[in-house]
């Protein structure tokens, strides 16, 4: 088992995992961790900080991340966290949009 | 017109691409000297989602999206339209967000898709075809279930599910104008159809309405089945909001499914014998898979599509998919966050394909926030995994909104709500 696994984690590893698994976020959070409305923008999070927050989500806290965050172990948060935190908190494209 | 960058990287791509349509039996056309491409038939939340998720993963794929409408109606928020509590313009979309951002779209009624050619033949006679068709039709409506309501009844009794900008007003006006002690039926059906809290939203919002500027007037829901979505919380908001003003006759037991209706009389008799006149009568039909994937012989005996869910291949048919409501994808509900998931598990795939690299391993959410008021809102939402071709439910994660829950945690659930539907919108036209 412990042997499957870790052939697992490192197909798991591969670039893409982060993006594939906010896929499932961003509808709430908004294009890109984007989000245009009262839900918190994820993208250009402090990785610490996103870390923190769904170790909270773990412990009880929200409204709906509670029973969101338990379904992520650590090395999906860790790439999840890394994927937000690579992105821009604003899209330059949209940024300077006439 | 797009460009297509041609370094190395995107030649080893295109290259590992080819071989991989090859791999999979499909036509590699002229050596591969044009993109990929994937035709897309229905542009709602599922199609739309794929369309954009593909000029994400796969820029160099070319992507065309087929839909009748320009301008559509969500189902998402259209009960709070129903109940007056915001204009239809706040949630009429367009596909002018994938155009932008490099999607073809073309407006025009599909006649029929071939999965066999992976192609949409255009009522007009045109064809257009790709390395990858995605069915996305939403549902249609089983007309020979209820005696006596056809499509050509929607005008005076409206489904509204959501079916068009005229339905809602119809339902909308017809509400305003019924009898101050009046009565408004729905009749539901069973499992599976769209958005299975939706009724009973509908029926809340409409007895928010109610109360407020008909106070004598009452909803009573027909029910085909005896269980239904967030059961404990809506009726937990009911009695605190709404008491003996809305009903709830439920199925199995006391046989509460709607079979016939009479509809210059709005009458119903259900399958147990009894009858309920109705001033305002909402029939939300059973539902199937879009017609399209009926046509093509994509369906089950009950009328959906079944799928593989590690990519919504459909088994059988090489390069086709079918993503939303149409497909079978249990323990996953038809709603329009699961068509926009799964158009995004869809399009992954296939640009992992595309590229002959393989596919990352994921999880997918579904989530549904429910009005009981504009004050009052509450969730629904599940985890899943790939479980080889099927999708599981963790059972770590999930669940409804915590049955005892103080007023600002409702308030805070109705505000998210609304701020869903934005982001949501956004994510899946752009
Ligand atoms: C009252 C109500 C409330 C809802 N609330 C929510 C909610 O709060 N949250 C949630 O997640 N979901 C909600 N939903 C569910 C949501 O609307 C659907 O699950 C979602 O729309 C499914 O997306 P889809 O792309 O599969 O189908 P659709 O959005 O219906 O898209 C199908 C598209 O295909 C096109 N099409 C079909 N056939 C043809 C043809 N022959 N030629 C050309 N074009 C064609 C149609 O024009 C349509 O645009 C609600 C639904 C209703 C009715
Ligand atoms: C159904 C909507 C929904 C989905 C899906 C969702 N979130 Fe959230 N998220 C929320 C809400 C609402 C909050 C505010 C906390 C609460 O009430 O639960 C939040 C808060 C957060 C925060 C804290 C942000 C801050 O600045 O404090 C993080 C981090 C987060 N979500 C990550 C995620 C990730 C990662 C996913 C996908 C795996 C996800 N969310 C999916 C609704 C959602």
């Amino acid at each position: 088992m412990a042997a499957l696994l870790s052939v697992f984690a490192s197909a798991v590893l591969a670039a893409g995992e982060g993006e594939a698994l906010a896929g499932a976020c961003t509808a709430c959070h908004g294009p890109e961790g984007r989000s245009v409305s009262g839900l918190p923008t994820l993208a250009g999070m402090d990785r610490r900080r996103f870390m923190d927050r769904m170790q909270a989500f773990r412990n009880g806290e929200g409204t709906i991340m509670n029973r969101i965050a338990p379904a992520y172990d650590e090395a999906q948060t860790a790439a999840l966290a890394d994927h937000f935190a690579a992105l821009d908190r604003v899209d330059d494209d949209r940024r300077h949009a006439p | 017109m797009q460009s297509f960058p041609n370094d190395r990287r995107t030649l080893l791509r295109g290259l590992a691409g080819a071989a991989a349509l090859g791999a999979l039996g499909l036509p590699l056309g002229r050596g591969r000297a044009a993109p990929p491409s994937v035709v897309i038939a229905g542009g709602g939340f599922a199609g739309a989602s794929c369309a954009l998720a593909l000029r994400q993963f796969a820029p160099e794929v070319r992507v065309t999206l087929v839909d009748r409408q320009p301008r559509f109606v969500t189902g998402p928020f259209c009960n709070a339209v129903i109940a007056g509590l915001r204009p239809i313009s706040s949630i009429t979309q367009s596909h002018a967000g994938l155009s932008a951002a490099g999607v073809r779209v073309l407006h025009a009624d599909i006649d029929g898709v071939e999965p066999a050619a992976r192609r949409i033949r255009l009522a007009d006679g045109r064809s257009i075809g790709g390395d990858r068709l995605v069915i996305a039709p939403g549902i249609d409506f089983d007309w020979a279930a209820i005696d006596g309501y056809g499509p050509g009844h929607v005008a005076r009794i409206p489904h509204a599910w959501p079916g068009s900008a005229d339905q809602l007003r119809n339902l909308r006006q017809q509400l305003r104008t019924m009898p101050d002690n009046g009565r408004v039926v729905i009749s539901v059906p069973d499992n599976p159809y769209r958005c299975p809290p939706g009724p009973y939203e509908r029926a809340s919002l409409i007895a928010h309405f109610l109360k407020q500027h008909k106070p004598q007037a009452e909803v009573l829901i027909l029910d085909a089945k005896d269980h239904f979505s967030k059961e404990p919380l809506f009726r937990t908001g009911w009695g605190a909001r709404y008491g003996e003003r809305l009903q709830w006759r439920g199925g199995r037991r006391d046989g509460a499914r709607v079979v016939a209706v009479d509809t210059q009389s709005r009458r119903v008799r259900t399958v147990g014998g009894d009858e309920y006149a109705a001033d305002v009568l909402n029939i939300i039909p059973p539902q199937r898979a879009g017609r399209l994937a009926h046509d093509a012989g994509l369906t089950d005996a009950a009328g959906w599509v079944p799928v593989a869910a590690h990519d919504f291949s459909v088994p059988g048919h090489a390069g086709v998919h079918v993503i939303g409501d149409a497909a079978r994808a249990e323990p996953m509900p038809k709603s329009a966050y699961a068509a926009n998931m799964q158009a995004k598990l869809c399009a992954h795939a296939i640009a992992r394909e595309l590229a002959g690299e393989p596919v990352a391993e994921t999880r997918l959410i579904n989530a549904c926030y429910s009005l009981v008021a504009p004050d009052y809102g509450i969730s629904i939402t599940e985890v899943y995994r790939l479980d080889g071709d099927t999708l599981a439910a963790l059972a770590n994660a999930g669940g409804i909104s915590a049955l005892a829950a103080d007023r600002q945690t409702r308030a805070a659930e109705a505000d998210y709500a609304r701020a869903w539907y934005e982001n949501i919108v956004r994510d899946s036209f752009g």
